[in-house]
């Protein structure tokens, strides 16, 4: 459902690629921390359950972009991933330019 | 056991943390940013005779126009692009300017989508650095037709970066990441 965008060789953002960034730049601990908050605020429930879509991560990189600290900019980061997906999909899907 | 391997990647994640830290100190993911960088960002267009410029700034897995003139379409409404289309990540890498006078014969270049599909055949951008020492983006033009960039026209660009850096450093909030080389804790 959420395949890689052939035209442009673009794979959808992941929770597991979200969570790597996250941690690589400020911990493992921190991360998982910071990823459940924004997860919960998203609206996405406290717990891990399915793989979230591109929407989804969205959703929870929007929460991280109104972060202070490091996590801002990889919750901008995951945003321009995600938009870039989801904008370049309705493209493929034929709903743009 | 911490390995060679696990000390470098940490040592790169404290870097990365602390550059960062520096672009969100200087507030430069913020919706206004474009405000107030659009006199240069023209200016830049208008000076060096085309369509496209932007002030980019290069995160960890994409970069983000913090302001820009011309640009339509997905790449506008998306406000940026993955870390791998980006040829500003390169003259972020390098530390030096990156200038690209045919996208499509250009090694680094010639592969990358948005040559292929949104039509971008010259580059040329500047290094935005901090007075801390981080890089933070550049200051970039773009055309869609290949394109001589004169040592003016290249001079015309770094007057303009730092004009932008000066501008960007004037909104600086926070205490400030740790220079480069300090521990970044």
């Amino acid at each position: 459902m959420h395949g890689t965008i052939q035209r442009y060789g673009l794979a959808p953002p992941s929770e597991d690629d979200a969570l790597g960034m996250l941690a690589r730049v400020i911990g493992v601990d921190r991360a998982a921390a910071v990823w459940a908050r924004a997860h919960r605020e998203a609206g996405l429930g406290g717990a891990h359950g399915e793989a979230l879509g591109p929407a989804e991560l969205l959703r929870v990189a929007d929460v991280l972009v109104r972060s202070d600290g490091p996590e801002r900019a990889i919750g901008t980061s995951l945003a321009v991933r995600a938009r870039t997906w989801l904008l370049l999909h309705r493209v493929q899907q034929g709903g743009a330019r | 056991m911490t390995t060679q391997i696990d000390v470098a990647e940490a040592q790169r994640g404290r870097e990365d943390e602390a550059r960062l830290r520096e672009i969100v100190e200087l507030d430069l993911l913020s919706p206004d940013v474009d405000d107030i960088l659009q006199a240069t960002v023209e200016e830049a267009a208008d000076r060096l005779g085309l369509p496209q410029a932007m002030v980019t700034v290069v995160l960890d897995q994409a970069q983000f126009f913090a302001a820009h003139h011309g640009i339509d379409g997905w790449l506008a409404e998306a406000r940026g692009t993955p870390v791998e289309w980006s040829f500003c990540a390169l003259a972020v890498a390098s530390g030096e300017p990156f200038v690209v006078e045919d996208a499509t014969t250009h090694p680094l270049t010639r592969d990358n989508p948005l040559v292929e599909h949104e039509g971008i055949r010259c580059y040329a951008g500047i290094p935005l650095v901090s007075s801390r020492g981080y890089p933070l983006g550049t200051l970039c033009v773009i055309g869609k037709v290949p394109h001589t960039f004169s040592d003016a026209d290249l001079e015309t660009l770094r007057g303009l970066a730092a004009k932008a850096v000066h501008r960007i450093e004037e909104r600086r909030v926070g205490e400030g990441a740790p220079l480069p080389g300090e521990s970044g804790g």
